[in-house]
């Protein structure tokens, strides 16, 4: 997961990218078959311990799925995503604000 | 970290603002994202599908799509306390595509990348205040000529 | 007599054949005249710089805000960072710093005379090192591509053509290059010289000026990162001509002559592309 966090003006803005196939679990591969379902379902984050952000996902994301929100918030403080899969694997980690 | 602990550490960042209970958190919205239907996907996730037509909500989606498989898109509105926005893409097998829940720290201001079948309605919803708004787009998807 | 024969003939070869320094000055001359507004270097942001792209590039920007590649290039730094089972790294395969390795691709071998590229020294590297090849077209020599792709950026595109070995390989690649295959017959100058700019169906042909400065490239209709080669392939596909195997020699000449085209401009890798 790569994530990017900026402060301007008190506004903290937040880029993330996960590489993530985001397998609906309808395609079918050359083989003709089905490939299982693999995708992120839920993208959290969090700031001076509280939720500022929750993503419910899907397949109708793009693969490596990208997100960009924004919160209130200042410089050098650090905010916390974490995201899990339909396959229950998943990824933690903190960066600060720039 | 496993399932178990991560849904944990998501219930207690959220337990601030309300007091879920923790397997309601942790189920995704099966019924809400395996919908083939626009109406019963926002039912299924907001409780209701009318949504009042908002020229409050700015759609950022492209007129003609480069590639379906990566379609840039934001949300962004100035409606007061925005609890949650969502995006739908109509003639997706599944149309509901994210479901975004904010806070009162949020900015209601998201983006994200989607994934469109063809040419269709993409919609925004967003509640604010209790009540549900939404937005309509058509986006172009071509078929480009030079692929390999 | 002989000597003098042999002169007259080498001089008559020379003055026949333009010099690849000529080529590629009167090659960046052709598109400076087609496309009177652009400078050499914008070239390498492909068909993107074309105003009939306008749309497509607004979208590409959005998506340059946080290009998927960097989750590549990320990945390859970690791939580049694993010792083999040696204990050897690929770092001690390159004598160039971090930063130049991949704008030293491609360059001619004079020991094993044949063009090496970029893809095709990391898994010499990894023979060497007793590990099994890498596939040419996407996964990890795309991660370990992007990562040193990544690094170059900014480095001018700078390939030598030296050697008569040299030589030849670039003339087999421009021979490549301009030839017409497929059932379509057409060359790759048809497309992207001659018709630069122009529309094919529903594509825009961007021009071969700048081509090589951003691979790999995470192609939207791949879904993922993908090599020259990949491109390549389905290029040829397209034409309808059969594709050449990735790091085929054909195609090594092809990127050295593709590349040697490209000299002056800057490596801007990896790319997007929709």
């Amino acid at each position: 997961m790569k994530v990017k966090a900026k402060e301007k003006n008190g506004v903290v803005t937040v880029k993330v990218l996960i590489k993530h196939p985001m397998h609906t679990g309808l395609q079918r591969d050359k083989k003709g078959e089905v490939v299982p379902a693999h995708f992120i379902q839920f993208l959290s984050a969090s700031y001076e311990g509280q939720q500022v952000f929750k993503g419910e996902l899907s397949g109708s994301l793009s693969r490596d799925p990208f997100f960009r929100f924004s919160f209130r918030g200042e410089k050098g403080k650090k905010v916390e995503l974490s995201w899990v899969d339909n396959l229950e694997k998943g990824e933690s980690k903190a960066v600060d604000i720039k | 970290m496993n399932r178990r602990q991560l849904i944990k550490r998501l219930a207690l960042g959220a337990a601030a603002l309300t007091l879920m209970p923790l397997k309601a958190l942790a189920a995704w919205n099966q019924k809400a994202f395996h919908s083939e239907f626009v109406d019963p996907a926002v039912e299924g996730l907001f409780g209701s599908k009318d949504a009042k037509p908002s020229v409050e909500i700015e759609l950022k989606a492209p007129t003609i799509a480069e590639n379906g498989a990566l379609v840039p898109i934001t949300v962004r509105t100035d409606l007061p306390n925005v609890t949650r926005i969502a995006i739908a893409v109509h003639e997706n097998p599944r149309p509901l595509a994210a479901a975004f829940e904010l806070s009162p720290l949020s900015v209601a201001d998201v983006a994200t990348r989607v994934r469109m079948a063809k040419t269709t309605d993409v919609t925004a919803y967003v509640e604010s205040d209790g009540q549900l708004y939404s937005v309509t787009q058509q986006v172009k998807v071509t078929i480009g000529g030079c692929g390999g | 007599m002989k000597p003098v024969i042999a002169l007259a003939a080498a001089l008559l070869a020379t003055a026949v054949q333009a010099s690849p320094e000529q080529d590629i000055s009167e090659f960046q001359a052709y598109y400076e005249k087609r496309f009177p507004a652009f400078s050499l270097n914008e070239y390498v942001d492909g068909a993107y710089i074309l105003p009939v792209y306008a749309d497509g590039r607004a979208q590409w920007e959005e998506v340059e805000e946080f290009p998927p590649y960097e989750a590549n290039v990320e990945a390859g730094e970690t791939l580049w960072n694993q010792s083999f089972a040696n204990g050897k790294m690929y770092a001690d395969c390159f004598t160039a710093p971090l930063e130049k390795i991949r704008a030293s691709h491609p360059y001619f071998d004079e020991a094993t005379q044949q063009v090496v590229t970029l893809e095709y020294a990391l898994n010499n590297c990894r023979k060497e090192n007793g590990e099994k090849p890498l596939k040419w077209k996407k996964g990890p020599i795309a991660d370990l591509s992007a990562f040193l792709a990544w690094q170059s950026r900014g480095q001018k595109i700078d390939v030598k053509i030296e050697s008569e070995g040299a030589r030849k390989a670039y003339e087999e690649g421009k021979q490549f290059f301009y030839a017409k295959r497929g059932q379509l017959n057409m060359s790759c100058a048809d497309c992207h010289v001659y018709n630069a700019g122009n529309k094919a169906r529903s594509e825009v042909l961007s021009p071969a000026l700048g081509h090589v400065s951003h691979w790999p490239v995470y192609r939207a209709k791949w879904s993922e990162l993908g090599t020259l080669h990949r491109r390549y392939g389905g290029c040829n596909k397209n034409i309808r001509a059969t594709p050449q195997k990735a790091q085929s020699e054909a195609y090594r000449n092809l990127e050295f002559f593709h590349t040697a085209m490209s000299n002056g401009l800057e490596f801007n890798g990896p790319g997007y592309r929709k």
